[in-house]
């Protein structure tokens, strides 16, 4: 093989210049922090990091939506609370005032209590969240209970996505819980003891007492639902974000890479280049028959 | 006396040839570094005796060192590489459109698109919502656009290049010819000659790494080079090389897009078509480019945004908006529905009466109306990890797109490497035979040198005698 001078530098250059690119390539990455910043550093990696990276966005959205809607159920279960305890305490009238021993003056004071608690049942019923009211289905600009206590919402179900493909209701039915839909309708019953209290029809009341017990349990059995809906979209948020926390921690490692091996490599790097100077200096160094003659 | 002039004449031979080959290794020296530079040597050789002159030596002529198979492999490895060469950076271009920055991509449009919608459903009769999905629908609409947009320009840039390159091809070949007529012209082994013949081998290396030819070399002295079986320059005349687009369906006069045709026209004659043969040189790396990864890369983006269109489309029109009447398209094309491939992703837009009454926006179906019934919003944010077509996810399909280019890079980028490395072989093999070893030189100039001084010195002897013999006469 014949050396001349270009061959001589022909392969000191190219190892120089191998060695200086990757180099920088190794410095860029460690100085940013990513290994991956375009698909051709790793079509495969890249491709997984942009599906995860959808997957992060679909779950952190989904953790705000059930977030948000366990607010309002959670709103929705303390107005079920509340119309439960009105109930309650309109039983205790009617059980109170079903004994003749009370008076009409007394009966009729009980009749105005019946009417503020009906008033106040009304104002439960038509508690507004985030989305609008909360009982009224997916008329949620409307009040649900109109001026005559009569239930306009339509109680069809919101729903919200808790998994890939998994809906469940996040809203309470309404129409259950204050209609006659769930057996008795509350506004109407309390309107009825007003006026039997008022009227001072002994039978009457008695006789509503059973009522007031069906509806506390229908308003009872709609706060259990919320109850139960609030409990699985807590455990799913906790999923979710269970979830989260371990895509983003994959999500790290295939964007950035492991330092301490891309360190590895540039010291490699560093080591292979310095060989390059090393050799290049050599072979510039070597005396030819130019410096002897 | 005649014998001591015949030494004086051999003397004077020695002095000539040898500073000769002095000069010759001079040259050499000073053509070590010089790109194409082929090393010469002076050929000596013995003076026929006869006449006057008593023997003696004689320079027959310049060599000029020259591998025949170095060369080829030379011009075949530059064709390969420019090829690679210009694919590489072209894919490269093509990534950084698809890519242009963290945060910036089609499937973050898409994230936001679906992450609007999942706002919605939690509040579907939320004007400042449904703004808000009317923006990112427009963003994504417009991430496809402007995609498809660079893409375009993109290929029209590779266009470009290549009738830069096609330029470069013709000066060079203009070039080759006149050397062609000076090389015939010159006397043979000559150091002229060898100059005329670096100069034009050197431009026909440029020629074949931007366009792969085969090289014929006439006993004359002159070269021929032809591509895809069509001479590019013969006897004296050269065939111009153009370049321009034809129709990549030419049976759908609806599609768009067009090809690179390349043809050799002969003066006063009609084009040759030469594309089909062009497969080395960077005419062919910008065609590999533009013609088939560009393509393919557009096409799977046209279908991405039509199957995504299509889909949202449907689902959108079977809702109902806050009116409870059937909304309209989601997407639309420009001024029409939404365009079958090719052009899809250019063309599609969010549709502006969307935009213009936000309450047509549906969010809502007949068995869960409006204005809370959400089940249409759910259903279209539920896009995001659906099957589009069966192909994939929409951040799926994308990641495809991107990883299918990234591969094409990947692939063109080591084609590259390879090529550099089988390159700089081949320049290595011709290295050997033509290059210029210091070493040699330094040896053949102290072999020259010694001799001419010896020369000198049998020219010294032969005056001594001669004046010697003059004084005693």
């Amino acid at each position: 093989m014949r050396v001349t001078e270009n061959v001589r530098f022909l392969y000191s250059s190219r190892a120089l210049q191998d060695g200086a690119s990757r180099m920088l390539e190794l410095s860029t990455q460690i100085a940013s922090g990513q290994k991956i910043t375009k698909p051709s550093d790793s079509p495969a990696t890249y491709s997984a990091v942009v599906q995860r990276s959808d997957l992060l966005n679909r779950l952190a959205s989904r953790k705000t939506v059930l977030e948000r809607s366990a607010s309002d159920l959670r709103l929705a279960e303390g107005a079920l609370a509340s119309a439960g305890d009105l109930l309650v305490r309109a039983r205790e009238l009617a059980v109170q005032f079903a004994d003749p021993v009370n008076g009409q003056p007394e009966r009729d004071a009980a009749a105005k209590e019946v009417a503020a608690l009906r008033q106040q049942l009304v104002a439960l019923a038509n508690t507004k969240g985030q989305r609008g009211y909360v009982f009224a289905g997916t008329q949620t600009q409307t009040p649900p209970i109109d001026a005559t206590g009569a239930f306009v919402g339509d109680g069809l179900p919101l729903d919200v996505e808790y998994a890939d493909g998994q809906y469940t209701a996040s809203n309470v039915d309404g129409a259950q819980a204050f209609s006659a839909a769930g057996g008795v309708d509350p506004f109407a019953l309390l309107q009825q003891l007003e006026a039997d209290l008022s009227s001072g029809n002994l039978a009457a009341i008695r006789g509503a007492l059973p009522s007031l017990e069906a509806a506390h349990g229908q308003v009872t059995l709609a706060r259990t639902h919320a109850g139960g809906a609030i409990n699985r979209l807590d455990s799913s948020t906790e999923f979710t974000a269970k979830a989260v926390a371990h895509a983003q921690s994959l999500q790290v490692q295939d964007k950035q890479g492991d330092l301490t091996e891309l360190a590895t490599e540039m010291t490699l790097a560093q080591s292979a280049y310095e060989r390059s100077i090393a050799v290049t200096r050599q072979v510039l160094s070597v005396a030819s028959l130019v410096d002897r003659l | 006396m005649s014998t001591l002039l015949g030494i004086l004449s051999t003397a004077q031979s020695g002095l000539s040839a040898n500073a000769t080959g002095i000069s010759v290794s001079g040259e050499n020296i000073t053509g070590a570094n010089t790109p194409g530079f082929s090393r010469r040597t002076a050929l000596l050789e013995n003076r026929p005796l006869g006449g006057s002159q008593a023997g003696g030596v004689t320079v027959a002529g310049i060599q000029r060192a020259f591998d025949g198979f170095a060369e080829r492999a030379v011009l075949t490895e530059s064709g390969y590489l420019g090829a690679a060469d210009a694919r590489a950076g072209a894919m490269k271009r093509a990534e950084q459109v698809l890519v242009p920055g963290d945060g910036f991509g089609l499937d973050d449009r898409f994230g936001e698109f679906f992450a609007a919608w999942d706002q919605l459903a939690q509040k579907p009769d939320d004007l400042a919502l449904r703004r808000n999905v009317v923006a990112k629908g427009e963003d994504l609409a417009g991430a496809f656009n402007t995609t498809a947009t660079e893409l375009d320009r993109l290929r029209g840039d590779l266009l470009a290049d290549a009738e830069t390159v096609v330029e470069e091809i013709n000066v060079r070949l203009a070039k080759i010819n006149s050397l062609n007529e000076r090389v015939t012209g010159s006397p043979a082994n000559t150091s002229g000659r060898a100059e005329l013949q670096d100069e034009r081998d050197r431009l026909i290396r440029e020629v074949a790494e931007r366009l792969s030819v085969t090289v014929i070399r006439n006993d004359n002295g002159s070269v021929a080079l032809l591509s895809s079986g069509v001479a590019l320059l013969d006897g004296g005349v050269v065939r111009s090389l153009s370049v321009s687009t034809a129709a990549y369906d030419p049976l759908d006069p609806t599609d768009p897009r067009t090809v690179l045709k390349f043809e050799a026209t002969l003066p006063g004659g009609s084009p040759r078509d030469i594309t089909a043969g062009v497969e080395g040189g960077r005419l062919a790396g910008l065609r590999e480019a533009r013609d088939v990864d560009l393509i393919a890369l557009g096409e799977d983006i046209d279908q991405l945004a039509f199957d995504f269109a299509s889909t949202a489309n449907a689902l959108h029109t079977s809702g109902q908006d806050l009116d409870l009447n059937a909304p309209p398209d989601l997407f639309v094309g420009g001024l029409g529905p939404v365009p079958a491939p090719p052009g899809t992703a250019g063309n599609l837009a969010f549709n502006p009466a969307l935009r213009a009454n936000l309450r047509t926006l549906g969010a809502a179906t007949a068995a869960n109306p409006p204005p809370g019934g959400n089940s249409l919003a759910l259903q279209i944010s539920a896009l995001q990890s659906s099957s589009l077509a069966g192909l994939g996810t929409p951040a799926a399909r994308v990641a495809q797109i991107a990883a299918d280019t990234g591969n094409v890079v990947v692939g063109a980028e080591g084609e590259r490497r390879l090529r550099e490395n089988t390159m700089s072989h081949a320049a290595q093999l011709r290295e050997e035979a033509s290059g210029v070893s210091l070493d040699e030189e330094m040896i053949a100039l102290t072999r020259f040198q010694r001799a001419f001084q010896a020369s000198m010195k049998v020219l010294q002897t032969a005056d001594q005698l001669l004046q010697e013999l003059v004084q005693r006469l």
